[in-house]
């Protein structure tokens, strides 16, 4: 409901569909939350489960749609309520999961995705079931898209190989080679790194050039060397976005941009040729 | 740009029915030409084979399901490239290989043009845009029509005029290349987690048989003139036992006539035919029905075919035949991804490892190569790996090796653990037939171009088409005796020129070309009925507006249109 606010009536809840043009009248809504929170106030099963218990709820879900029997309580939730729930799931005509940062930043982590994604696999031997990542800002799947197919990865990508990227989340994210202190020059585009990032990172990025790349004055870009400021994609600028389940939205330019701030591309692009003259290097 | 002159190669042209003889071939600027003056670059091709361009009629190489599977398969990374070079792109990935790479291997073995073989329409900008990132080969893509709203709607009522139109509208929206079927009707019926396995079972809700649909569509490519067939992906694929259901939906093309001013004579184009030639009723009494199939294919002068031969490797299965892919990951329990594209169509992807341990993968193997073998028009049989479901693309030469070796056969053959009931299930151990440079030259230039009804720019060396040249280290007075030589010769050409420009010189990239996005632009005049039902849907079941939905010019920026006016 908040933290994607078109979401409920443009796509999950109360949009009337062919197949379901009584729109949210036709839809069961489970919500699986330790908060009692606007969404889960909407829901017909709100599971207020213990917190950091996801993974043992899915796989209650899981055994019971197995046919095995479960405890009379599990992660804090009723076994009727879990019985009635998994039914529920197996006799809809299409079951959808969408999760969330609750879920991935938690204990169990990727664990609980893993499970998630195991529920779905069974479900789709009853009827047919998807899953899908409940993505943060704006176009976020929109970089996952243009380095899997440049790269074959989405993020978390060392290029500095040369021959070949490497990506091992863990290792090589922006916030791990912070955190060893591995980069002695910091570009921050179109994200903030200063709200984000933990400060103990931020700490030892500070300590080398640091550079915003942003239309906006953010915590970044009060901490940056150097700000400099480009049009806003998507107002300012046209191009593709991608949505969270990967169709790619054209956008058009609604305004014009200010006189002399550079788009992103161009703004890269002049420091790539610069670069090359630099290095005395020709551009690929 | 300029004159280039190929000197003395032993030239095979099927377009022009010349066999190995010792010409030359002139190039100016983007064209081949008649004659080149004095100052022209001099290739010396001697000893060496003058090829046209490859063509690819299918294989999946840039959108989202492709991208899928890259993003899921870190571990097909591992797979280092052997040829990335110094001051080029990354080149990543193996049976999924990043956008870079894939144009560069398709350089290097000497490829002009590849034909993406499924895009799903509301995702056309994405295709688009790794069309856009995929250096040097000229690229098309088909959107996929099988399980579309509005063609099953219509179909149902045979409103072949409605239906020409909306595929006339979605072809220019989408800048597509021709009609593409996956599983007609199946993958509709997947939406319900159902699928439709033989050619008469109905669509669920629609009511509408994917026998109907595939003759509506047949019809209405027809009407409209376009200058590929309908591509289809049949039914029941990889079942044991689907050469029936094969079969029968061959022959809904019996007595139809191509309509068109490209010269194609086809009216269906039968992709990856291998995955559709298998008899038994279960995988332990899976065997071949390879013969059976092309003897049919082989009195139908109207269908053509692509093998889908499998390459024996690690590799990535990735369709829009989404319960097929659900279906493969029940037999091997690997990862699976499934996407579902609102009223269009859907998809999924699974790792697969075509083991030679296991004799259902043999037996896959032996099927894809005597389905090449037993063709008797090359012409009309062409080869591919359904690139990368039964192996990726840059096993085209060893597939070659195969088809011009039976010795080369007979090795691989003899490393199969269960080599004994793989021939027992097949025929390829009986068949002696070699074919010759000429027949793959057919089978992979001239013959895909003429289906594609693309005859006019590729896969011939006469004047006036475009300038792709491969020169290839293969002595046709004096073929290697090891077959493996044939296959080195092929992966990496010594010269391959692409629209007049030299891209690569001893199998190595020289040069990021200039690449082109083909689209056919099929001008039909507006049926009020269509225009209304596209804007409702829009309005009512789509989640995007119709003005975000058409591909803007922007995205695909060197574009060659095909223009197609249909009479009315």
């Amino acid at each position: 409901m908040h933290a994607h606010p078109r979401h409920t009536s443009r796509y999950s809840i109360f949009p009337r569909g062919f197949f379901t043009n009584k729109g949210a009248m036709q839809r069961t809504i489970i919500s699986i939350d330790p908060r009692q929170t606007d969404t889960a106030k909407l829901a017909d099963y709100h599971f207020m489960l213990n917190q950091g218990h996801d993974y043992d709820l899915f796989d209650a879900f899981r055994t019971v749609l197995r046919g095995h029997d479960i405890p009379a309580e599990v992660a804090g939730c009723k076994r009727e309520m879990i019985l009635e729930a998994a039914e529920k799931m197996r006799n809809a005509r299409f079951v959808m999961i969408f999760f969330g940062m609750g879920c991935t930043h938690t204990d169990g982590r990727n664990h609980n995705i893993d499970i998630a994604i195991s529920l779905t696999r069974d479900l789709n031997t009853h009827t047919k079931a998807s899953i899908m990542a409940m993505r943060g800002h704006y176009n976020i799947a929109g970089p996952g898209q243009v380095w899997s197919w440049q790269f074959g990865f989405p993020y978390c990508i060392d290029l500095s190989k040369g021959t070949h990227a490497h990506m091992n989340p863990g290792e090589t994210s922006s916030v791990d080679l912070a955190m060893r202190d591995e980069v002695d020059c910091f570009v921050n585009v179109g994200t903030d790194a200063g709200a984000h990032f933990p400060i103990a990172a931020v700490k030892h990025l500070k300590k080398h050039p640091f550079i915003t790349v942003d239309p906006n004055i953010c915590m970044a870009s009060e901490i940056a060397d150097l700000h400099i400021p480009v049009r806003v994609v998507g107002v300012e600028e046209p191009g593709v976005v991608y949505r969270m389940d990967n169709v790619p939205i054209q956008f058009k330019k609604v305004i014009d941009g200010p006189e002399g701030v550079p788009s992103d591309e161009e703004l890269f692009d002049k420091v790539y040729s610069r670069m090359c003259e630099l290095t005395q290097t020709e551009p690929i | 740009m300029a004159e280039i002159l190929i000197k003395n190669g032993f030239v095979i042209d099927p377009s022009r029915k010349i066999n190995g003889d010792v010409t030359d071939i002139a190039i100016k600027d983007d064209k081949i030409v008649e004659k080149v003056g004095s100052g022209a670059k001099v290739i010396d091709a001697r000893g060496k084979v003058v090829m046209a361009g490859g063509v690819d009629i299918h294989a999946h190489v840039a959108g989202p399901k492709v991208n899928v599977g890259r993003l899921f398969r870190p571990e097909d990374k591992l797979f280092k490239s052997p040829d990335a070079q110094e001051n080029y792109r990354m080149e990543m990935g193996f049976s999924v290989p990043s956008t870079f790479k894939t144009g560069y291997d398709y350089a290097r073995m000497g490829y002009a043009f590849v034909m993406e073989a499924a895009m799903p329409p509301l995702h056309s900008p994405h295709v688009h845009e790794e069309i856009h990132d995929t250096p040097i080969i000229d690229e098309g893509a088909l959107p996929v029509f099988g399980n579309n709203w509005f063609v099953m709607e219509y179909l149902k009522n045979n409103e072949i005029e409605n239906s020409a139109a909306y595929v006339a509208w979605l072809l220019t929206a989408t800048k597509g290349y021709g009609v593409k079927l996956v599983n007609p009707g199946g993958t509709a019926a997947w939406a319900w987690g159902l699928n439709c396995l033989g050619i008469n079972d109905p669509v669920p809700y629609y009511d509408i048989t994917p026998a109907e649909i595939i003759s509506g569509l047949i019809k209405t490519n027809e009407y409209l003139g376009l200058p590929h067939s309908i591509h289809i992906h049949q039914n029941s694929l990889g079942e044991p036992g689907n050469y029936t259901v094969t079969l029968e939906s061959l022959k809904l093309a019996e007595g139809v006539k191509a309509k068109n001013r490209f010269g194609r004579e086809s009216v269906m184009h039968s992709t990856h035919i291998q995955f559709h030639s298998y008899g038994g009723d279960s995988w332990a009494n899976f065997e071949s029905k390879a013969k059976e199939v092309m003897d049919y294919v082989n009195t139908q002068k109207n269908i053509t075919v692509d093998l889908g031969c499998v390459t024996l490797d690690e590799t990535t299965t990735m369709t829009a035949d989404g319960p097929f892919e659900h279906h493969l990951n029940h037999l091997n329990h690997l990862k699976w991804a499934n996407v579902d594209v609102e009223l269009e169509t859907a998809a999924g992807v699974v790792p697969y490892v075509y083991d030679k341990n296991i004799k259902v993968c043999g037996i896959q193997w032996a099927i894809g190569l005597e389905l090449g073998l037993y063709a008797k028009d090359p012409m009309r049989t062409f080869i591919t790996t359904d690139h990368p479901n039964a192996g990726p693309f840059i096993r085209y030469p060893r597939i070659v090796k195969w088809l011009m070796s039976r010795k080369a056969r007979e090795a691989t053959l003899a490393t199969f653990k269960y080599s004994d009931k793989v021939i027992d299930a097949t025929n390829l151990h009986g068949i002696e037939t070699e074919r010759t440079l000429y027949e793959i030259a057919q089978m992979t230039r001239t013959g895909p171009a003429k289906a594609l009804g693309l005859s006019h720019m590729y896969g011939g060396l006469g004047p006036g088409l475009d300038a792709n040249v491969a020169v290839y280290d293969l002595n046709v007075k004096d073929m290697p005796s090891d077959p493996e030589k044939i296959e080195k010769a092929l992966l990496r050409a010594s010269w391959f020129i692409k629209s007049g420009q030299i891209v690569v010189k001893d199998g190595e990239i020289t040069n990021h070309g200039n690449k082109r996005t083909v689209w056919v632009n099929a001008k039909m005049k507006e049926k009020t009925q269509v225009t209304r039902d596209i804007h409702e849907k829009f309005l009512k079941n789509y989640t995007v507006g119709i003005q975000n939905y058409p591909v803007r010019d922007y995205l695909a920026p060197n574009p060659f249109v095909i223009d197609v006016d249909v009479e009315a």
